[in-house]
């Protein structure tokens, strides 16, 4: 093997190296995706109950068959204000570092296959807040997807605290 | 297959006592100090006795004593397994009837061998 | 053994240890206590000598040698030896701890320092007069009692070798009946060597009178077989010389076919002995040319098969190992049916005609049955404290060697049973707050405890109690108690507090549980690296409980931990706010009372306060405490809660409910602890509802000791703080 092979993307490698599968859902005009194999279920959004103290885009918690989960509204998670939630709402449930959590969507709208290449990294003046919990930009027919790192974005507790 | 009674206080040697046994296709009945055994003797009728020696309530030697003036412990072979190791306790361990004498850790392979010559 | 199993009788062998060694620990105390009896001693060396055996069993060697040496110690205090003084008591109790040490280097692999180890046993051999060569002797690794048979190479094996005819004579000595053998049985094991021919004694008596167990009689037995003479020979070990051997074999006739005149020899013999042996004779139908086709090793194989163990109902069972996975299990699906129960219950309500008495029992039945289902469920689950607290003996004699304190532990409470969900996180807090006692309580030295008017040995005390629904865990020293000068200095240094303010004695005793007061602690050996108070209290809020102090300068200081029974169901008081509900633990609901808004007085500063039967009650309103949305609702109800160490507070909400038992769930498995809120449960509709920790609460909204007034002031709410309730009551 030549330097010249190694700089040749690779041909014989197994789709599922190059390629990640993403759900898409919406908040507002915006289509983000989360790696589907962080996603467990998506349910339709009924009331949480709220938790006293919290930050304000924790909408509180909700019962997951006999667990307790809290909701994270992304909405509020970046722009700040608080989703008008709905029966057409939806939440995301999501296994992130061990913890179930769910996330407050407007709707969920697609999976979608994209070849690790195409992730573009996300511009620094992009303006987001949290720009360490975005893990790239892709684009698909429609529009531009911005793929979340649910555990950033949502820590888990450090657990050396308590 | 016989039916082999195993004395121990302690439920891990009785556990892998039995284990070794009933594998071996033995019944096993156990009983946990001497004088439990010597119920179980009387009920269980068993072809052969693996006891321990220290033992609450009733221990190894006053049991195999015991059992040696029942009718159902004349003849039957009963083996001490046990730590111990100092020859006076051996010694009274013959007087009083024991069969044999084993120090643990017991080996399967002989443990099984004696029960089937002895028993 | 395949590696699992041994790691499955590892672990029973561990429990067991822990029990002997909880059931060592006791003798000490009562031996302390001057119960010298010689069962006392007895069980002390029976519980030693079980942990040898069991250790022997999987070669811990350093346990084994350590324990060898304890029980001898032990043996000869027993048989009168040895004569138990306060000095040997001591010993044995370190040795105590030593062994305790070893079994957890055995199952944890933790670091045992071979020089305390050393030390003890130096000082077992020197008490007990154990020489090192006796103990070598005597150590049960190693050496070959003469009745042990030998292991491996005793049974028939393959052979390529060839066979041919080997002659035993077997000569009976004294006693061999005596012990349990049966010639029958000896000739019918050598049908495995290839028995061909027995021939009985000549003075052969008449069966009536046969006694197989004559001694000295000469029995000749024929055997077929390739084996060589010294494996024929092993076979007779095992009778420790009770029977006489001599073994005959014609090396050079081994060609010869011997078989034809064996069979009508065999016929003949194995006719007789039945007839006359009685009781043994149905048991010996077994075909010996088959017999022998089955080599031994075989049966070593099965051996160490995992075989299912019958029921076969031969054991009794007094009490039963079962791992705790599976009652958590049990206890998960009991907490899972008490929720659907009660889902069934307010559906049917709704649905059903309020005519239907049957149906109405039935469900009134099964909700019963329910509950009775889960006390039982829970019980299973309970244990004496007495796990955690035989722990601390020793964890105390090793901090008063390490300090050079004397100090004793008393327990007491012991037997107090709390569920196992709450002893295994005990150990931790209680661990902290007796190295506490011990490092900064007890007084350095014993001089100055005496010129204080105590006891040169210092006292630490240990109990635990029930208290309605919740154990109540002292921790007492008699030591100096806090300095309230010296914590009030270290905390202007520290900037916790700012030397204008104006404590009380209460506020200054808590500092000590602030996390900013022991965090830079001077690092000490015992209770140093950041481990303080605040790391206890935070863990027994973690758990749901409470820790308070009581100090009296110069002579005392005691701990007292309230913690619930359980942590897996809770008796709540269900109370509703607009539209959430929460419930609050039944056990801190003293009584409610409905409230008119003009009943309610302002206080100067904001704060709100009711008047009830001449008290003014500070209250908390929890709509504004938990940020709720104001609604239509009125805050009409007033739940009266002991707020421990806050004193009463009047919780203000809309409507109550009613009593009712709930599932404890965390929020801490999937996301943190909330402060203010013990747990969540599920409630009958599926919904979640918060249970709220009052108290916890009430801390939450205040931040000690400056700046919070501000704070809480600009917040508009009212937060009672234990000197306001002091000055109100």
């Amino acid at each position: 093997m030549t330097a010249m092979d190694i700089a040749q993307p690779e041909p014989a490698a197994p789709a599922d190296a190059a390629t990640r599968q993403f759900v898409t859902f919406l908040v507002g005009e915006r289509i983000y995706g989360v790696d589907i194999m962080q996603v467990r279920e998506i349910r339709q959004w009924i009331p949480a109950t709220p938790l006293p103290n919290q930050p304000h885009f924790t909408r509180g918690v909700l019962n997951l068959r006999g667990t307790i989960v809290p909701v994270h509204d992304l909405r509020a998670k970046f722009a700040g204000a608080l989703t008008d939630a709905t029966e057409n709402h939806v939440v995301l449930i999501a296994s992130v570092g061990g913890q179930t959590i769910g996330v407050l969507v407007d709707a969920v709208s697609d999976i979608i296959s994209v070849d690790t290449s195409e992730i573009r990294p996300v511009p620094d003046n992009a303006g987001e807040a949290d720009i360490s919990a975005l893990l790239g930009l892709v684009s698909t027919e429609d529009a531009m997807v911005v793929l979340l790192d649910l555990a950033t974005l949502f820590p888990p507790p450090d657990r050396d605290e308590d | 297959m016989k039916r082999v009674l195993a004395v121990d206080d302690s439920a891990t040697l009785r556990n892998m006592l039995c284990d070794c046994l009933r594998s071996a296709g033995h019944q096993v009945v156990e009983a946990e100090n001497g004088q439990e055994a010597l119920d179980r003797l009387r009920s269980e009728k068993p072809d052969i006795v693996i006891t321990d020696l220290t033992m609450p309530v009733m221990d190894g030697l006053d049991f195999i004593a015991a059992a040696r003036s029942e009718p159902e412990g004349r003849g039957l072979p009963m083996l001490l397994l046990t730590t111990e190791t100092a020859e006076h306790l051996k010694q009274r361990a013959r007087e009083i009837g024991a069969t044999g004498w084993l120090t643990k850790p017991f080996d399967p392979d002989t443990i099984l061998r004696l029960v089937n010559q002895l028993a | 053994m395949p590696t699992d199993e041994m790691e499955e009788y590892q672990a029973i062998f561990f429990a067991e240890c822990a029990d002997l060694l909880v059931d060592l620990q006791d003798r000490f105390d009562e031996m302390a206590d001057g119960a010298v009896e010689p069962e006392t001693i007895n069980a002390a060396f029976r519980a030693v000598h079980s942990i040898k055996g069991g250790a022997s069993a999987f070669g811990f060697d350093g346990l084994v040698g350590f324990a060898h040496v304890f029980e001898t110690t032990l043996d000869r205090l027993r048989s009168g030896t040895l004569e138990l003084t306060q000095e040997l008591l001591g010993l044995l109790q370190r040795a105590g701890d030593i062994i305790a040490l070893l079994v957890e280097q055995a199952r944890d692999g933790i670091d045992v320092p071979q020089d305390r180890i050393d030390r003890v046993l130096g000082e077992l051999r020197e008490a007990s007069g154990i020489e090192a060569a006796e103990e070598c002797e005597d150590a049960p690794a190693g050496d070959a009692p003469a009745a042990e048979p030998e292991a491996s190479e005793a049974g028939p094996e393959e052979d390529a070798a060839a066979e041919r005819e080997v002659r035993l004579r077997l000569a009976i000595r004294d006693g061999f009946h005596r012990r349990g053998h049966d010639l029958l049985r000896v000739i019918r094991g050598l049908r495995e060597f290839g028995l061909t021919g027995v021939e009985p004694p000549d003075s052969f008596p008449p069966p009536a009178e046969f006694d197989l167990h004559a001694p000295g009689d000469t029995w000749q037995l024929k055997l077929v077989t390739a084996l060589p003479v010294d494996e024929i020979a092993a076979y007779f070990d095992v009778y420790d010389g009770l029977i006489e051997v001599e073994i005959d074999a014609d090396e050079a006739s081994g060609q010869e076919p011997a078989r034809d005149d064996a069979p009508p020899a065999s016929a003949q013999t194995q006719d007789h002995p039945p007839e006359g042996s009685g009781a043994d004779g149905a048991q010996h139908a077994v075909a010996p040319a088959q017999k022998r086709a089955a080599p031994k090793p075989k049966d070593a194989e099965a051996a160490s098969r995992p075989v299912k163990r019958s029921g076969d109902g031969e054991r009794t069972v007094k009490s039963l190992r079962v791992d705790i996975s599976r009652i958590d299990r049990l206890v998960n699906l009991v907490g899972e049916i008490v929720i659907t129960q009660a889902v069934l219950a307010q559906k049917l309500s709704e649905n059903s005609p309020s005519g239907d008495l049957e149906l109405g029992h039935a469900v009134e039945n099964m909700a019963r049955h329910t509950r009775e289902l889960q006390d039982s469920v829970m019980a299973i689950r309970a244990q004496p404290i007495k796990s955690v607290f035989q722990r601390m003996p020793r964890l105390v004699r090793d901090l008063a060697d390490t300090l050079q304190k004397d100090v004793r532990i008393q327990l007491s409470g012991e037997q107090t049973e709390v569920d196992t969900t709450v002893i295994e996180e005990l150990a931790e807090p209680l661990t902290h707050m007796l190295r506490n006692s011990m490092d900064h309580g007890i007084e350095p030295t014993a001089e100055e405890r005496i010129a204080a008017g105590k006891p040169a040995q210092g006292t630490i005390h240990l109990s635990a109690e029930h208290r309605g629904e919740r154990v109540i865990i002292t921790v007492a020293d008699d030591g100096r108690g806090i300095d309230r000068e010296k914590v009030r200095a270290k905390a202007i240094e520290r900037g916790l507090i700012s030397p204008d303010d104006n404590l009380g004695n209460e506020e200054i005793d808590n500092l000590i549980f602030h996390p900013g007061f022991s965090t830079a602690n001077e690092i000490s050996s015992v209770s140093g690296r950041g481990v303080g108070m605040d790391v206890v209290q935070k863990k027994i809020q973690s758990l749901g409980g409470r820790c308070t102090l009581k100090n009296q300068p110069g002579k005392s200081l005691s701990f007292e931990i309230t913690l619930p029974l359980t942590l897996a169901i809770l008796d709540g008081m269900a109370i509703g706010i607009g539209e959430e509900r929460f419930i609050l633990p039944l056990s801190s609901v003293v009584e409610a009372v409905r409230v008119e808004q003009a009943q309610i007085q302002l206080l100067p500063g904001g704060g709100q306060v009711l008047p009830l039967r001449g008290q003014y009650v500070p209250i908390l309103s929890l709509r504004e405490t938990l940020g709720l949305k104001p609604s239509s609702h009125r805050e009409e109800m007033a739940i009266l809660v002991d707020a421990e160490s806050n004193g009463l507070v009047a919780v203000l909400v809309d409507e109550l409910l009613g009593q009712r038992q709930v599932v404890l769930k965390s929020l801490e498995a999937n996301y943190q602890r909330v402060e203010g809120v013990s747990g969540a449960t599920i409630l009958g509709d599926g919904r979640v509802a918060l249970i709220l920790d009052i108290p916890a609460l009430i801390r939450s909204t205040r931040i000690p000791p400056r700046a919070a007034g501000a704070k809480i002031a600009a917040a508009g709410m009212m937060t009672p703080s234990p000197s306001s309730i002091g000055a109100l009551q």
